[in-house]
């Protein structure tokens, strides 16, 4: 777990500010006891505190083996030195901070030639916002005002009781904890649909490992822009942008490009007239191309994402309405 | 005196209202349900002001400038399930639009073509549809040509005439150029668009309220390729907020209220008159203002929420819902899409997104195939060209397909959708129907406790024939696409009868002449309430498979004029 340091710089400055934030137990938590940072149903986060991360150091050995079985390591590196598990416990412990870490402020980081990276300003939330993210993160705990449609529990609850749950089913079959379980092994117990707290904790915990392994690094994942390396993906380019020249012409032209559009390149690069099609490659890509197309339109894309509203389950059945086959 | 309104809603049809009224020195009151997200809104001109949008994708995740699901939630379900009694089979965002300062437009796509001429006599030219609630519109093209034209100049868009197919400019003639030429076409646009011509379509660029040049004190597109979804970082789009409701705060005699969502129209005992909108404040305290117009603005869906939620002893059924029409004839576009596949990185998201469009699947097409598939005629929609999608999307399609672990990662490594796709999408037509429609949920509320609005739907006969009858002539286009290894189109409307995933939304509150089978006039006006008019795509009568906010920009603009000039 090398270059965590969110957390225990932060919990090393909240015990030497003398442990300023309140700490609340979660009622029906199936995990450890209470620890710093528990959700507080007060709105106003940790006012004047050092903000205190949510998870603790056991929770996130348990999360970091847990984005490893999302985004293994291989080839490439995968979601644990991405440092995805603290972008998660950011998430969950957006409220510790002022302003709350949801959306991080715009318009431009510095990666795309700007000055200043305004990525890393979070956007003051209103109270509508905070209301909202309270209800995603702590859940409605009770409180009348967040029950307008039914109980809800919180992500926060769910990370706790289901990571728990990972540890006490790793022991019950003999292994030191989750960690310690064999990768192919874990695996196994992830995919155990009767086991409802794993299964929930899998449904929050995949799209968010999704967001901190591909999202802007601000977010507290994508540590050294890893998910946007072996994707080969520009991240966010503004203000800079690209040129007409970039919009207009491949960076890799094809054979027909050579004979029918050589003339707007000018003089190509020898080093431009790679890749050679990777015949092995490209029948696995059409494998799945059908059902992919289906996403080809932002509008649709971004429908099915806000549908999904960051649980895996509901991005399937969005996903699955839009496959061939489905009707 | 002046003249007061009160517009509800700050999208495009609101905010050009309140311009336009501004403009004739009438006082307004704009209630806004969502937040304000650019900074200096209403202090400074449009070209100085910030945004808290960016290039993020995380955002997007987190319906930044939209409704929250759980706060507002909207329920939906088929037609099929309504008549099993299915309350509603989807609770969440369903078909939200946005909700923020300046409306869905802060993250649009900006796509500006017009409707054509005989979109607004389809009844009367074409005949009846079974089970669809096929009407002409009360006004004609030519009434609406020259808001076409004003709201073109004001927003700034781009296009070339010259490379516009005669049958197109036939249909949609113009008096006047486009304010600025194209934008540089992706390279995988540009691809499409030599499969387009191999299979004898006529691919041209597509109108766009962007800048490709500098505009308004506003910059120049960049091509960074995220549109739609996203808030344009550099400030080089047009939009209702910069080019209408800035400006018209900035003249004074317009009051923006973010966080207000207006929940009951009151009336006189008659029910003739509005006497006040009821509304909750950012804090959730109930208010009441009071003008001479109410002028809603709500978008499809929530506008028929208000006016059913507006209902007395006047008017039982809801405000001006003795046709028992409003809710109904929700339209929304039924897409099909397409993707040509490379066998390598074509960069479809290096581009302003989707720069190109065909107009050749528009119709309307008759004869023996068309007829074999049960309906009398087939209307298509335009095709956009070019489309790309940027990695986290990626990321979140591959979770619904394939997973986690590996198999994702290695999809992700390859990325046949974000590097190897060129996508297009034909934005098809959707026929109005009674059962297509926005009700009242009898158990789902809104944080404020108000019921949350319900669709029901299911794609008409047409639109699965549509899907059925262009969606090969697509995927011809595809596989012609020089370079291009496989094809696949996706025909939405043959795999699911749910509401589609679109912003493109119309209906519920149709115009007409006949009170017994319209909502409101000509001018937007409910036949049976004299001060409320609707303002926004709620109104449209049909809706052309034609990305339909400068329609709504100029539909709007023409009934303020109409407001203004006392025109009844």
């Amino acid at each position: 777990m090398h270059g965590r340091i969110s957390r225990r710089t932060l919990l090393k400055q909240g015990s030497a500010a003398g442990g300023a934030v309140a700490v609340l137990g979660l009622s029906g938590c199936g995990s450890s006891a209470p620890v710093e940072g528990a959700p507080t149903p007060q709105p106003g986060g940790n006012p004047g505190g050092t903000p205190v991360l949510f998870l603790n150091e056991a929770e996130l050995k348990a999360l970091d083996a847990l984005v490893d079985r999302f985004v293994p390591e291989d080839v490439d590196a995968g979601a644990v030195a991405a440092g995805c598990a603290d972008g998660i416990n950011l998430l969950l412990s957006a409220f510790a901070f002022d302003p709350p870490r949801i959306f991080a402020g715009g318009p431009f980081s510095d990666r795309g030639g700007a000055a200043h990276n305004d990525f890393a300003d979070f956007v003051p939330l209103d109270a509508y916002e905070a209301l909202a993210w309270r209800l995603k993160v702590e859940g409605s705990l009770g409180l009348p005002e967040r029950e307008f449609n039914g109980a809800r529990k919180g992500w926060q609850q769910i990370y706790r009781e289901g990571l728990a749950q990972l540890d006490t089913r790793a022991a019950g079959l003999g292994f030191a904890d989750f960690a310690a379980m064999p990768a192919p092994s874990r695996d196994l117990l992830l995919q155990d649909s009767s086991d409802a707290l794993i299964t929930a904790l899998v449904d929050v915990a995949f799209v968010h490992t999704l967001d901190t392994m591909y999202g802007a690094p601000e977010y507290g994942g994508n540590r050294d822009l890893l998910g946007w390396g072996f994707t080969a993906y520009d991240g966010d380019v503004q203000p800079r942008g690209y040129t007409d020249e970039e919009v207009e012409n491949p960076d890799n032209p094809g054979l027909l490009d050579l004979l029918a559009l050589g003339k707007r390149h000018g003089a190509l690069p020898q080093a431009a007239l790679l890749p050679v099609p990777d015949v092995e490659e490209y029948a696995r890509i059409q494998q799945s191309f059908r059902e992919l197309v289906a996403m080809t339109s932002g509008e649709v894309a971004l429908g099915v994402m806000l549908n999904a509203e960051g649980r895996l389950s509901r991005l399937r059945a969005e996903i699955a309405r839009l496959r061939p086959g489905a009707a | 005196m002046a003249q007061s309104a009160i517009v509800i809603g700050s999208g495009p049809a609101g905010s050009i209202t309140a311009w336009a009224l501004a403009q004739a020195g009438w006082d307004v009151v704009v209630l806004e349900r969502g937040r304000n997200l650019r900074p200096g809104f209403g202090q400074v001109p449009s070209g100085e002001l910030g945004t808290l949008y960016g290039s993020d994708e995380v955002k997007g995740t987190r319906a930044f400038g939209f409704p929250d699901p759980a706060l507002e939630p909207m329920t939906g379900r088929t037609q099929s399930e309504a008549g099993q009694g299915v309350e509603r089979s989807a609770q969440g965002s369903v078909a939200n639009m946005g909700a923020a300062v300046g409306g869905t437009s802060l993250h649009y796509n900006a796509k500006f073509p017009r409707f054509w001429k005989q979109d607004f006599t389809q009844r009367s030219d074409l005949g009846p549809v079974e089970g669809a609630q096929l009407a002409d519109w009360p006004i004609s093209y030519d009434d609406l040509a020259p808001f076409y034209d004003e709201v073109e100049y004001r927003i700034g868009v781009q296009g070339d005439v010259a490379q516009m197919p005669d049958f197109v400019l036939a249909q949609a003639p113009r008096s006047r150029p486009f304010v600025m030429p194209p934008n540089p076409t992706g390279y995988a646009a540009q691809l499409l668009a030599q499969g387009a011509r191999n299979v004898g379509f006529n691919p041209f660029p597509y109108p766009a309220a962007v800048n490709s040049t500098d505009f308004d004190g506003r910059p120049r597109c960049n091509s960074c390729g995220l549109c739609s979804g996203f808030g344009c970082p550099i400030n080089a789009r047009g939009d209702a907020l910069v080019s209408f409701l800035n400006p018209a705060v900035l003249s004074g005699r317009v009051n923006v209220i973010p966080r207000a969502q207006a929940y009951r129209i009151e009336t006189t005992s008659d029910g003739a008159r509005a006497t006040a909108v009821h509304y909750y404040d950012d804090r959730g305290v109930s208010r009441s203002l009071s003008a001479d117009k109410i002028l809603i603005a709500g978008s499809p869906i929530q506008t028929a929420r208000l006016l059913l939620l507006s209902a007395n002893g006047a008017h039982p059924d809801g405000l001006g819902n003795r046709s028992d029409q409003v809710g109904r004839n929700l339209m929304f576009h039924n897409f099909i899409l397409g993707g040509a596949l490379f066998d390598r990185d074509i960069q479809s998201l290096r581009a302003q997104s989707t720069t190109l469009e065909i107009d050749d699947l528009v119709g309307p097409f008759t004869g023996p195939a068309i007829e074999a598939l049960g309906v009398p005629y087939l209307k298509g929609a335009l095709v956009q060209l070019g489309s790309g999608l940027p990695l986290l999307t990626e990321a979140y399609t591959y979770a619904g397909y394939a997973g986690y672990g590996l198999p994702h990662k290695e999809l992700m490594r390859l990325s046949p959708m974000r590097r190897r796709i060129a996508g297009l999408q034909f934005v098809g037509e959707d026929l109005p129907q009674a059962n297509n429609r926005v009700d009242l949920d009898p158990d789902v509320h809104d944080w404020h406790g108000l019921p949350a609005p319900r669709v029901t739907y299911a794609p008409h006969l047409h639109e699965k024939a549509g899907s059925a009858y262009f969606g090969p002539q697509i995927e011809a286009l595809l596989l012609a696409t020089p370079g291009a290894v496989g094809a696949a189109v996706i025909p939405n409307p043959l795999l699911s009868d749910a509401a589609p995933s679109t912003f493109h939304q119309g209906g519920t509150a149709r115009m007409g002449t006949d009170p017994d089978t319209s909502v409101c006039d000509a001018n937007g006006r409910l036949h049976e309430v004299d001060n409320v008019h609707v303002m926004d795509g709620s109104t449209f009568v049909t809706f052309p498979g034609f990305n339909p906010t400068l329609t709504i920009l100029a539909n709007a603009l023409r009934i303020s004029r109409n407001l203004i000039n006392g025109v009844s």
